[in-house]
């Protein structure tokens, strides 16, 4: 049977595995709340948004956002306003992922 | 007389019927704030905006989209949605701005470390959750 697998089987092509891919951004524009450009103390703390995909786990984000999965507690203290179980995120949730 | 009671049921007929002709027509558009140029290589300017355009990839390369809107609000929310041939979705980002007025750019960036696979990416942008463009580019 597995050879028959093997010689005639169709043999599907793995996916593509994105979870180590890093990211970020920045911009000429302010952030809300920071004023305007000659605004020189931003009182906000340094970060960006990312929006929970399916099958993320913090540790997961951690590990894309900063090459380390142990690091997820800094995102879960960042969001215990929307998070309330760190083993429960849900897809279009937004989470902030504070600075490294 | 009876012609002109026809062409008044016809002409309040057309009235009628116009605001929805319109709508259905006008494309819609943002007040204050529309992006006005996205760009995708592999580096980026002191000012945010593309050094080097591409559309074809190297695996070790970082992909960089910068893009520019133009008008002003009190706040703006940029997503830059990228995905692989097959659907999957790489990498989602958002970042929240202040339109100043003039024309500003924001600029996203995804990388891989251990190498992208070769295939189609696209990366699409959103204004405030509305699509606002996209651009596809290749890995080779």
């Amino acid at each position: 049977m597995g050879i028959f697998d093997g010689l005639f089987g169709k043999r599907e092509k793995p996916r593509p595995d994105f979870s180590n891919v890093r990211s970020g951004g920045s911009s000429t524009a302010p952030a809300p709340g920071v004023g305007g450009p000659e605004a020189v103390a931003p009182p906000v703390i340094a970060g960006r948004t990312y929006v929970v995909v399916s099958g993320d786990s913090l540790s997961r984000i951690a590990k894309r956002q900063y090459g380390d999965a142990q690091k997820w507690p800094r995102i879960y203290e960042a969001n215990r306003n929307v998070i309330k179980d760190p083993d429960l995120i849900y897809p279009g949730q937004e989470l902030r992922i504070p600075e490294a | 007389m009876r012609m002109h009671r026809y062409a008044r049921v016809l002409a309040g007929l057309f009235l009628a019927a116009a605001p929805f002709g319109c709508s259905a027509s006008r494309p819609a558009v943002r007040t204050g704030v529309n992006v006005t140029h996205i760009d995708v290589g592999r580096s980026l300017t002191a000012g945010k905006t593309i050094a080097e355009k591409a559309d074809s990839f190297r695996p070790a390369d970082t992909f960089y989209v910068s893009v520019e809107i133009d008008g002003s609000g009190p706040s703006a929310t940029l997503t830059a949605r990228w995905t692989y041939q097959d659907g999957q979705v790489v990498d989602e980002s958002r970042q929240n701005i202040t339109p100043t007025g003039g024309a500003t750019v924001t600029e996203f960036h995804v990388s891989k470390p251990d190498g992208w696979p070769a295939g189609g990416y696209k990366v699409e942008v959103l204004l405030d959750g509305a699509p606002a463009g996209s651009r596809e580019f290749k890995v080779t």
